[in-house]
């Protein structure tokens, strides 16, 4: 606004004045050069609500390892008249049907939802990555092949096919994480695929190409660094989805079986007592929303501050 | 478009098939099923008798081309659990309460996003938008498990604050059009989880359409700031999210497992999972390849509606 209004009213020689070399030079504004991920870092830090539910996120792996000894009960012991009793001083968030402390059990049951949601998600990113690299590298025939393949998988309905693993194989662990990452890299490995065709076309591979540089050199430098990014979100959309169908698999009866249990299990047990001892229920839905929530919280906070165009 | 509909097509049917092959013989290599725990208790005789009825003492190749030229004519065989159900019967039987049930759950929860969309573009950075962003956050965050399980505890039964029913489901005439009370709870269940995928979608379109020419043009000629929204600004938002009915309907169809299970309603869901631990063989082959078929042919629409609204997509496709 106000530079219209001077161009109009001043004269060319009033407007514009000589500028000595020196002067600007120690004007000139000094930029500490920080990379991306010091930036996005950075920014992922000034994000409270993130930090918050991070401190929250931390809090409860800490105590599903260390929950039982604090409480000092063990979650199989029964003890034989402390049936349903609710939680009190002794017994913190009560005990269940059987007379087994709750508190104790509600971490064990996040352990493993924890444990299968990581392990599971881990396993999804390293087949997706390692196929869409293959993929995207070998091109041609191969690459139409692997795609058809993903195609097939992904046109399945994730809970049926799990459902149907599930009894195929048996009720453990290691079927269940099996039956878990059968089809669900399929879209991280489209997404490798996709980002690395991309990377490969661009220019500045291409000109660290033509300076000479090796292929280790190009991965290492160019294609990795620019596909991690991706992948961490992809673990933070990951870990949410595989918790959300543990937990309803093992509410089923389906999941994992006794003397396994994680949270959905859990519930499924609560829900019996649903009507005289809702804390029963109570304590393992607000464990398990509270895990996902911290979980959508920080992925959402790591999108924003992983976004190149929010870069300041 | 007509070849890249034929090749999605071509696809559909080899999945298709793909499924059922692989159905089959995962399931016929599980050692103990509905028809060993049936005839444990039989004489020698007997079990031979049932075995042969059910084809079980011929090879497995066989029985598998037995099985998948019944199939072709649409029968699946006969449930080994409950004799004379088939799985025609069974979807005529049940379906409906899943229909039922899945259709108000995509009513609500596609209605309440659009709006919450709206509304959060209309106030966009205002207190209103970031409340809508939480309550989305939120709905996503909460499994629909969770989400069944507390509304029973607090709003059903006689210590709820309503006092509906804990489970159960219409029957008879009120199939489709009664017993409000039965579906209430079950619905917001299924529903919520769908709303924060509408909202962020109709706020991004909207955001978009707010700032495009025709919009501007058309406050510059002087329409009131309601039919410039109407008009304009959600109608050209709509494409996007017609896009996505598909998919949200093959999510419910998957979700309904759950939530028939937790709220006791005769559907199919709830009957896929009862064969699954039953180990019904015959049903759970027809069960799964009735869901693939659901999930692929609205997969196949989604990539028709995509084909319709955005001609870009076919060129990626052929690339792929």
């Amino acid at each position: 606004m106000n530079s219209k209004t001077n161009s109009v009213k001043l004269p060319a020689s009033e407007r514009y004045a000589f500028v000595d070399q020196e002067t600007l030079q120690g004007d000139e504004v000094v930029r500490k050069n920080i990379g991306y991920w010091a930036d996005a870092a950075r920014r992922f830090y000034k994000n409270k609500v993130a930090m918050f539910f991070l401190v929250i996120l931390v809090v409860m792996i800490i105590m599903s390892i260390l929950g039982p000894i604090i409480s000092g009960k063990d979650y199989i012991t029964i003890a034989g008249g402390e049936k349903n009793i609710a939680p009190n001083s002794k017994y913190w968030f009560g005990t269940d049907s059987m007379g087994r402390d709750l508190f104790a059990r509600a971490w064990v049951g996040l352990r493993a939802s924890l444990l299968v949601a990581a392990v599971a998600s881990v396993v999804q990113l390293v087949i997706g990555c390692l196929y869409g690299a293959i993929m995207a590298t070998v091109g041609g025939i191969v690459d139409e092949i692997m795609m058809r393949i993903v195609e097939v998988l992904s046109c399945l309905p994730n809970l049926i096919l799990v459902t149907l693993l599930l009894v195929v194989f048996g009720n453990g662990y290691i079927q269940l994480l099996f039956a878990l990452s059968f089809s669900s890299w399929t879209g991280t490995a489209r997404l490798v695929r996709g980002q690395l065709l991309k990377l490969k076309e661009s220019e500045y591979v291409l000109a660290s190409k033509a300076l000479g540089s090796s292929n280790a050199h190009r991965i290492v430098k160019h294609l990795l660094p620019n596909t991690v990014g991706l992948l961490i979100l992809e673990m933070a959309q990951a870990i949410p989805s595989v918790i959300f169908s543990e937990s309803s698999l093992s509410f089923l009866g389906i999941g994992l079986m006794p003397p396994n249990f994680s949270l959905g299990s859990m519930l499924a047990q609560g829900q019996t007592a649903m009507a005289f001892y809702p804390y029963q229920l109570v304590v393992p839905c607000v464990l398990l929303s509270l895990l996902v929530l911290s979980f959508n919280v920080i992925g959402d906070a790591l999108r924003d501050a992983l976004d190149p165009q929010l870069r300041n | 478009m007509g070849k890249f509909l034929l090749r999605r097509f071509l696809y559909m049917i080899i999945t298709l098939f793909l499924v059922f092959t692989g159905t089959f013989f995962a399931l016929a290599s599980i050692p103990g099923n509905a028809l060993t725990a049936k005839i444990v208790k039989l004489p020698k005789a007997a079990q031979e008798r049932v075995i042969e009825k059910y084809g079980y003492d011929k090879p497995v190749v066989e029985r598998y081309v037995v099985t998948l030229k019944n199939a072709l004519h649409g029968d699946f065989g006969e449930s080994i659990v409950k004799s004379g159900d088939t799985v025609q019967k069974i979807l005529a039987t049940r379906l409906p309460a899943t229909i039922r049930l899945n259709s108000q759950q995509i009513v609500l929860g596609v209605l309440i996003g659009i709006m919450l969309g709206i509304i959060a573009a209309m106030k966009r950075g205002g207190p209103v938008d970031y409340g809508i962003l939480i309550f989305c956050m939120f709905v996503t965050s909460v499994p629909s498990l969770v989400i069944a399980l507390v509304l029973q505890l607090y709003c059903a039964g006689d210590a709820g604050i309503f006092h509906l029913p804990i489970i159960g489901w219409p029957k008879g005439v009120d199939m489709w059009f009664g017993g409000w009370e039965y579906t209430i709870l079950p619905t917001i269940a299924g529903a919520l989880f769908y709303v924060a995928g509408y909202a962020r979608t109709t706020k991004i379109a909207m955001l978009d359409s707010i700032y495009q020419e025709c919009t501007t043009t058309a406050r510059a000629i002087g329409m009131s700031e309601s039919k410039v929204v109407l008009h304009h600004v959600v109608r050209n938002s709509f494409i996007p999210i017609i896009t996505f009915l598909p998919g949200t309907i093959a999510g419910v169809l998957a979700g309904s497992l759950f939530i028939e299970s937790v709220f006791g309603i005769p559907g199919v869901g709830s009957y896929y999972v009862r064969s699954v631990t039953g180990r019904d063989i015959p049903m759970i082959l027809g069960m799964t390849v009735f869901y693939s078929t659901i999930t692929i042919v609205s997969i196949f629409i989604t990539d028709i509606l995509y084909g319709i609204v955005d001609p870009r997509i076919k060129i990626i496709n052929k690339k792929d």
